[in-house]
């Protein structure tokens, strides 16, 4: 009789875990009522819109709404008081600029790793092989400089010691933008995130960075003060930091942090 | 609408002047126009109701409108023809054409409107300008010289634009209503001098004018243009000769 | 002649003035708050140096050259719709003002469907036989921003051609003058108010061209990073230049507005 209680207990517990996407061991989220709006870097546009349709199936009762840009101009957006409620920044550099201005007051969380890497159209018609190569193309595409990717793709130029005249470099006012010029216009290569040349399949083509000339591009997430659902901005940072926050983002071609 | 014009001058001594030979027809949106117009050199009324083709008649004689058959002969020169694919544009005929509304250039001074039409030959501008300030003068308003069109009354601007029509001595005068914004004192005083001035040209003058003294003094010959019988039960066409 | 004064919008309804009032209000509140934020100070240091000073000399030099261009090609066209009857007019007309209703992005999209190197309909050939890239040059630029001006002077002069009296250039024709002297002489002087709006109106437009310049010309500094451009990246890196660069382009425009009072009317009051 015990066994078979005891069978019937765990039969019970296991049909209570669907499969492991779906594993919500907070059963009273869904009682969460609200609108959650999240400033993301545009790197982040195509994981963190599954992050939140993911979000939404366990929470029914929150609307989320997306802003993507370029992590600078939603940081500027910000302080300026754009009405957002959590920061998710390409750079630590930019979260550390709302913590000064006082947009931010507790310590930013890292969730995800990037590298940079070359993107060139396909078939690599210019036969770029390295970011020394980049020197003698006509045209290439970077991010703005106050950017982060725009940061990251200067250090990479300049670890590996290669000098490319402003005047052949187009900037992109982010880095969707600045790999559309490789992708639908005339520029012959652009230094972007790994992520976003997987994102944009076939319309260009991954030329690798060796890690020497590379940089870990470390993105961070935090609540912004003033934030009129504090209760679901924890509970939406808990899951991005979460186990199945990750695989969302690891299918995107994140690292680990 | 249909109209028919129908004149045939002739010259009492017997011996026909054929200053302007008009035969055929033209086509204005829903208006049909019938010529059928011999003139000599003299002054011609044309009078009618509105709307019945009074300046239509005219751009065809001015070259602003080309008959669609038929031909047109000034002075003897083929203007007009439409079998052998003749047409001289306006520019080219030395016609001096008064329009309803006067229609004076507004960037240009009544002066400089007045000798515009000697700017296209080749006298010189000092001599243009002189001749146009002794035209004006002699009209009485050489005092409005240097106004612009928009500064003048419709009776000024009316008298420069006679001044304009006349004085590079058209061979073709088209004066279409030309007294109508002058009051009763000025109408006879310029009508006065239009008679002395276009009696002194050569050539056929056309005078599109409803007022009956006008006719009456001023021209020698009238057509009016009337509906035909046939259309419509308007009168026959009729010429009436005034003199 | 008080009485006269007293009288002046007394049957105006108040609706109408606040309605008036209210727009007013709407268009004047940003100017006074961009004029707020400039650092009067510094300005001139700000604008004579740097990225700031490279995209305002670019923006006027290249859109000088891209409302000629948008005279040049705009005032034959105008022309012909409005002087000359064709089967399709009305067609050709609404295609000519596409330019004006299209997102500057997609214009810019547009252009490098025509005129990219690497898969423009004419731009690959342009390169190979010219050696010409039009894609992140300041040609490209030139280009980007006559494509969108055009429409606005072809819509200026249009009009001002079918509001011109036809009997002007008749009453010069009875007068001597042959058709390209009645042109240059009677018609073009006549078309002058609406020619100088249409000109203002495309200058503008093309100093103000954003979407399609970055996405066709690219936003290289010197080189096609007009002074809209700069603007947009300068307010997060250098808010004081932004501010200082806006209030020199709003400066430019109202000179060139107030020189131009009276011509929208179609006369000089």
């Amino acid at each position: 009789m015990k066994r078979l209680g005891l069978m019937v207990v765990v039969a019970v517990l296991a049909s209570l875990v669907p499969n492991a996407v779906h594993a919500s061991p907070i059963v009273e989220v869904s009682k969460l009522q609200g609108n959650l709006t999240i400033s993301a870097a545009t790197s982040l546009t195509d994981a963190f819109t599954e992050l939140a349709k993911q979000f939404r199936k366990v929470n029914k009762g929150v609307k989320v709404r997306l802003n993507f840009g370029s992590s600078s101009t939603l940081i500027a957006q910000i302080q300026s008081g754009a009405p957002s409620d959590i920061m998710a920044s390409a750079d630590l550099t930019n979260l550390e600029k709302l913590v000064a201005s006082g947009n931010v007051v507790v310590t930013p969380r890292v969730f995800a790793r990037n590298a940079m890497v070359i993107a060139v159209k396909p078939g690599n018609p210019k036969s770029v092989r390295s970011v020394a190569d980049l020197a003698s193309l006509s045209f290439i595409a970077l991010c703005g400089k106050t950017v982060p990717c725009g940061v990251y793709a200067s250090s990479v130029l300049t670890r590996a010691g290669v000098v490319i005249a402003e005047s052949k470099v187009t900037r992109g006012i982010d880095v969707k933008a600045t790999l559309s010029a490789v992708a639908n216009g005339d520029a012959d290569a652009a230094i972007v995130y790994k992520t976003d040349v997987s994102a944009a399949k076939n319309t260009v083509v991954g030329i690798d960075i060796p890690s020497a000339q590379n940089v870990k591009a470390m993105y961070g997430i935090a609540p912004i003060r003033g934030s009129k659902n504090p209760a679901i901005v924890k509970v939406f940072i808990d899951f991005v930091l979460s186990e199945q926050g990750w695989q969302v983002l690891k299918s995107f071609g994140f690292q680990r942090p | 609408m249909r109209s028919r014009v129908d004149s045939h001058a002739w010259k009492l001594d017997g011996e026909a002047l054929m200053s302007v030979m008009l035969q055929g027809s033209v086509r204005q949106g829903r208006l049909i126009l019938d010529f059928d117009v011999v003139v000599g050199d003299e002054i011609v009324a044309i009078s009618g109701v509105n709307g019945i083709g009074k300046t239509t008649f005219l751009r065809v004689l001015a070259g602003l409108l080309p008959l669609d058959t038929g031909t047109l002969q000034v002075n003897g020169i083929v203007l007009d023809d439409v079998d052998h694919q003749i047409f001289v544009p306006a520019h080219l005929r030395n016609v001096g054409m008064v329009f309803q509304d006067n229609v004076l250039l507004p960037f240009l001074s009544a002066l400089d409107n007045v000798a515009y039409p000697m700017m296209a030959t080749g006298v010189g501008r000092q001599q243009v300008q002189q001749l146009a300030i002794d035209a004006m003068g002699q009209q009485g308003i050489g005092h409005l010289a240097q106004m612009k069109p928009m500064q003048l009354s419709g009776g000024q601007q009316q008298r420069v634009a006679l001044v304009r029509a006349l004085i590079s001595k058209p061979q073709l005068v088209l004066l279409d209503e030309p007294l109508s914004a002058l009051d009763a004192d000025a109408r006879r005083e310029v009508r006065s001098w239009l008679r002395d001035q276009l009696k002194s040209l050569p050539g056929t003058k056309f005078v599109v004018t409803h007022d009956l003294v006008d006719i009456a003094e001023l021209c020698d010959h009238e057509i009016a243009f009337m509906q035909p019988q046939s259309q419509l039960s308007g009168n026959e066409t009729q010429t009436t000769i005034v003199r | 002649m008080s009485t006269r004064k007293r009288r002046v919008g007394a049957e105006t309804p108040a609706f109408v003035w606040v309605g008036a009032s209210c727009a007013l209000l709407f268009l004047l509140l940003p100017l006074v708050g961009l004029l707020k934020r400039v650092a009067w100070s510094g300005i001139f240091g700000s604008v004579t140096s740097g990225p700031a000073s490279e995209a305002l000399r670019l923006s006027l030099v290249t859109s000088v050259f891209a409302t000629l261009i948008a005279l040049v090609l705009g005032l034959p066209l105008a022309w012909v719709l409005a002087r000359i009857e064709f089967r399709g007019r009305s067609m050709v007309r609404a295609l000519v003002m596409l330019p004006m209703v299209l997102p500057p992005v997609v214009g810019g999209v547009a252009l490098l469907g025509a005129y990219g190197k690497s898969n423009g309909l004419i731009g690959g050939w342009l390169f190979d036989v010219f050696g010409l890239q039009l894609t992140f040059s300041p040609l490209g630029v030139v280009i980007a921003e006559a494509f969108v001006a055009l429409p606005f002077l072809v819509m200026a002069v249009e009009s001002g051609l079918r509001s011109i009296d036809p009997r002007f250039e008749e009453s010069a024709a009875t007068m001597g003058l042959g058709p390209s002297e009645r042109f240059w002489k009677v018609t073009l002087r006549l078309l002058a108010p609406s020619l100088i709006a249409g000109v203002a109106v495309a200058w503008a437009r093309a100093l103000g061209e954003f979407g399609a310049t970055i996405t066709f010309a690219g936003n290289i500094e010197g080189r096609t990073q007009t002074t809209p451009l700069a603007v947009y990246l300068l307010l997060e890196s250098d808010p004081e230049a932004a501010y200082a660069l806006s209030f020199v382009l709003l400066a430019v425009c109202v000179a060139v507005l107030i020189a131009m009072r009276g011509s929208w009317m179609g006369r000089r009051s």
